[in-house]
């Protein structure tokens, strides 16, 4: 159907009657009132959208600065602290017994600063003392206590703990295991050569010789360090 | 250029100047007001019988026009949005006051609207005539129904085709044709009645 306004439009002579009479309009007054209302409106409107001043570069990427330092910052404490990369790493680091291990570790780490050569025999070991700390319920509770004593006890400890057939000495010994890395164990030992205190090296050799047998491969990274120390011990059998 | 494309021209320079407005520029609102100020008004007043709520009524309209201005998309031409918002602010505020419909009573769609009188424009008296009639057709366009008398409104100040007005009434395009047909008739026959019932008593 058509739809345009020759078939509905209003005849011409209703328009010229229409126009003629069309004569209406606003007054003045209610026309200022729309004006002034429009020109209110846009004030408004323009107070509304204060230009706000270019954000700078740092403010501007903020976040991803931010993630960036935080991401550098965690990279380098692990790569200045590669211990704690390796614990990070090992299965038991999830788990919330790991925590108290983490706390105690640190200990010894602060008195082997500030103890120095002399004593950095004993220091050393005592990085095996949170097993020993661990272990302070049940059975192992006297062993645990000993650890805390004179540097002979200590050792002594170690040593006990390294042979001892105890179920639960063994599981936490197991837990030991995982934390600790053959980079550390094979130091460990090497301390020990170092020191000269060849009983405990022919112990722990002889352990480690059974619990890291990767060791004697020929292309993990502490082998070549390994067969030197075997040799050593091996000349003070 | 025809008419439908000569309202499509303005309605391009309308969209332009609610743009300029809205990006601050009010001297373009008042071109705009200045251009439909007088057709929207009349649309109002010739509504209404109450001038001041046909005011209120008018200066709502171009309230929510300037509220709405920063947000205005030119999806609808600048006039169906226009007198959208009119319709729908004289529906809400005057619906309920059903007007006085007595003429669309006297009228029926079988009725023959050929009743006008032959107006001779030659004679010295043709213009006071004219003006005559025309003040006839005010009194009748007074007592059309409502909805015919918004039609015709629209189609006679705006030139809106009927498609235009059913989508600012919200009704159908054949509804709205008939109403602007009957409104015609429906003068008409008004405008010849009153005349010769004029013509009888001199």
């Amino acid at each position: 159907m058509k739809d345009n306004l020759n078939t509905e439009s209003v005849d011409s002579q209703l328009h010229t009657w229409y126009r003629l009479q069309a004569t209406e309009q606003p007054s003045e007054q209610l026309d200022d009132k729309v004006i002034a209302q429009a020109k209110a409106a846009i004030a408004n409107h323009n107070k509304d959208n204060v230009v706000k001043p270019r954000a700078d570069f740092w403010r501007q990427y903020r976040w991803p600065i931010s993630s960036a330092a935080s991401v550098m910052l965690v990279v380098t404490l692990l790569l200045v602290n590669p211990e704690i990369h390796d614990e990070l790493l090992s299965d038991d680091a999830a788990m919330p017994q790991s925590a108290p291990l983490l706390m105690q570790q640190d200990e010894p780490a602060m008195m082997r600063s500030a103890g120095q050569s002399e004593q950095s025999g004993n220091a050393d070991l005592s990085v095996d003392m949170p097993v020993i700390v661990e272990s302070t319920s049940g059975p192992n509770a006297k062993q645990a206590s000993m650890a805390n004593g004179v540097d002979d006890h200590h050792r002594s400890a170690t040593i006990e703990m390294m042979k001892s057939d105890d179920p639960v000495l063994a599981e936490n010994n197991s837990q030991n295991k995982a934390i600790i890395s053959d980079l550390q164990a094979v130091n460990h030992l090497s301390q020990l050569v170092s020191s000269q205190q060849w009983s405990e090296a022919i112990i722990l050799s002889q352990k480690m010789a059974e619990e890291r047998p990767q060791l004697n491969h020929v292309q993990h990274p502490q082998h070549l360090q390994w067969s030197k120390l075997l040799k050593a011990i091996a000349q003070h059998k | 250029m025809t008419k439908v494309s000569e309202i499509e021209v303005v309605d391009d320079i309308d969209q332009t100047l609610m743009h300029q407005y809205a990006q601050g520029d009010h001297s373009a609102f008042e071109q705009l007001y200045l251009k439909h100020k007088g057709p929207l008004y009349r649309y109002f007043v010739r509504q209404i019988g109450d001038k001041t709520l046909a005011e209120d009524l008018y200066q709502e309209t171009w309230g929510r026009v300037i509220k709405a201005a920063t947000s205005y998309q030119s999806q609808a031409k600048f006039t169906t949005w226009l007198y959208r918002i009119a319709h729908n602010l004289l529906v809400d505020h005057v619906r309920a006051l059903k007007p006085v419909d007595n003429f669309s009573e006297l009228f029926t769609e079988e009725q023959d609207s050929d009743g006008l009188l032959p107006s001779d424009k030659h004679s010295p008296y043709a213009d006071a005539e004219e003006q005559l009639k025309a003040s006839l057709l005010k009194r009748c366009i007074v007592l059309l129904p409502q909805v015919q008398k918004e039609a015709f409104l629209l189609n006679i100040e705006m030139g809106f085709t009927a498609a235009v007005i059913a989508e600012i009434a919200g009704v159908g395009l054949e509804a709205t044709k008939s109403r602007i047909r009957y409104a015609n008739q429906a003068l008409r026959e008004c405008v010849s009645e009153k005349w010769q019932e004029q013509n009888d008593e001199r």
